[in-house]
């Protein structure tokens, strides 16, 4: 069987691709519940602040420096970096919708591709040494087509942000037309997110967000819930 | 601009043990920018109290700060500071902090650190590491007010980054990493500060932490400041993550002291007073 690598990587990044992304709203359907977020423009701004501090800082930061690792220290950093990323989410709603995404996400591409980086991802997590996280699997699944770190990045969080817009087009009142005027209008923010993630010390490693976290922390309270998070 | 490596300006080591009923000091020094005031037993729970001091009333470009915490084996050590923690204007280099505090076995640490008011053009990093065990006990806050400029505007110092990074036996359980700087990102925008002003991060961290007492503080805190943005999570640990958005640092610190008492009347089971400074 032939692979075209362009090919799966939009069958990757389709918001149809059964990860379980269409069942999460990472904070924004609180602020969409609390009229914080009333329009199309607002959740632009709430996508740009979740991109440029939760992804570029924390999963995008993560998933390259395991894509960087060389192949004899790859097991080591790829325990390291899983442990990083979940220790930084701090609401829980976050923490589960991620693992629930990476067990779904990682079991469907092993299957899919054959990789020795992503089969030792997947006993990492089968033995329980990490929790899987769907911007690993992401990175790995990119490294194993060959793709670049900057094209992993600008398509992972491409992504991230094309499955929120979708959505959000059911959940808030933005129309499909707007939804798509959206995810266009973020091809700059996502590039230069993809050139500051290329740019990052493994220091700069984990933002803060208070005013995400706190809607992220207060969805699980949240009456009525169209989404796990 | 190569620079020498600064001196620490001030530099503080406590240790503490528990004797029969109290815990008592094992290990204190202190020298340059930083005292401590003698330890005090404010009520009969055994719990020795510190507060710290910065005679120099503020922190200065290039100053190096240095903490180190120990609270050994079923030790109680309630770690406070005396005033605010000025930063004035850093053009050349910056303030750093650095603290390392360990908890031992069944041992308390509560930690509650003066909000940080960075002055116009300062840039200030405090990298914190804390070690537990599972059995270990910590309260912990952080505060950061909009700083001060001569405008009043707020918000014109040039950064504010506060590390913290929590372990259990050796494993990084939580990482936080508070990083407001306004040049890069507005700090009162969306999924920021929002609209508010003072920010207050807490932590708690307690083996009897349970999956209800994240709804039961969350129920708590609504109920008392409706006004006030706050959130409440439970950590992968048993623990609790807080985080606080309010206009003032006064509003800011009475959720954090509502937090501070539900960890004692709640999960120390323990009626004691705070220490209040003002």
């Amino acid at each position: 069987m032939t692979i075209d690598r362009q090919l799966f990587l939009h069958q990757l990044c389709d918001t149809q691709f059964p990860t379980g992304a269409f069942s999460q709203s990472f904070g924004f359907e609180y602020d969409v519940n609390n009229d914080k977020i009333k329009t199309a423009a607002d959740f632009g701004k709430w996508l740009k602040v979740y991109l440029n501090q939760q992804l570029v800082y924390c999963e995008g930061l993560a998933s390259r420096l395991i894509y960087e690792a060389p192949e004899e220290k790859f097991e080591s950093t790829l325990i390291s970096w899983s442990d990083a990323l979940y220790a930084q989410i701090v609401p829980e709603e976050i923490r589960y919708g991620n693992s629930q995404m990476g067990k779904q996400f990682l079991k469907l591409v092993c299957q899919l591709v054959p990789d020795a980086g992503l089969q030792t991802y997947r006993s990492l997590v089968q033995d329980k040494t990490i929790l899987p996280h769907p911007a690993i699997v992401f990175g790995l699944t990119c490294k194993a087509l060959d793709f670049s770190v900057a094209d992993m990045l600008r398509n992972y969080y491409y992504m991230s942000l094309y499955n929120l817009v979708q959505n959000a087009v059911r959940g808030i009142p933005i129309g499909q037309t707007s939804g798509q005027k959206l995810i266009l209008s973020l091809h700059g923010t996502i590039s230069d997110a993809m050139a500051t993630t290329l740019s990052l010390n493994a220091t700069d490693f984990g933002r803060t967000s208070p005013g995400l976290e706190i809607a992220q922390m207060k969805h699980h309270f949240l009456y009525s819930r169209s989404f796990m998070s | 601009m190569i620079k020498s490596t600064p001196k620490t300006t001030g530099t503080l080591k406590l240790s503490v043990v528990r004797r029969d009923h109290q815990t008592v000091p094992d290990n204190v020094f202190f020298q340059g920018a930083f005292k401590l005031m003698r330890p005090q037993y404010l009520d009969s729970t055994g719990q020795v109290m510190y507060c710290l001091l910065n005679p120099g009333g503020g922190y200065l470009d290039g100053d190096r700060y240095h903490l180190e915490v120990t609270v050994g084996a079923n030790a109680d050590l309630y770690l406070t500071a005396q005033s605010a923690t000025k930063i004035y204007k850093t053009p050349d280099d910056c303030v750093r902090q650095v603290n390392k505090l360990t908890v031992g076995e069944n041992g308390i640490l509560e930690f509650t650190a003066d909000p940080v008011i960075a002055f116009e053009n300062a840039t200030y990093f405090q990298e914190q590491t804390i070690d537990l065990t599972p059995s270990s006990s910590l309260f912990i806050t952080d505060m950061v007010t909009p700083g001060w400029s001569r405008d009043g505007k707020g918000f014109q110092y040039n950064s504010v980054t506060l590390k913290t990074q929590i372990s259990i036996n050796g494993h990084i359980r939580v990482i936080d990493n508070l990083v407001l700087n306004p040049a890069e990102l507005a700090v009162q925008s969306m999924g920021m500060l929002e609209t508010h002003t003072h920010y207050a991060g807490v932590y708690l961290i307690d083996p009897r932490i349970k999956t209800e007492t994240e709804e039961t503080l969350a129920q708590l805190l609504s109920e008392r400041f409706p006004e006030t943005a706050v959130g409440v999570s439970q950590l992968a640990i048993p623990g609790l993550a807080i985080r606080i958005l309010g206009e003032h640092t006064q509003e800011v610190k009475a959720v954090a002291d509502a937090c501070q008492y539900f960890f004692r009347r709640q999960i120390l089971k323990r009626d004691n007073e705070l220490f209040q400074k003002y």
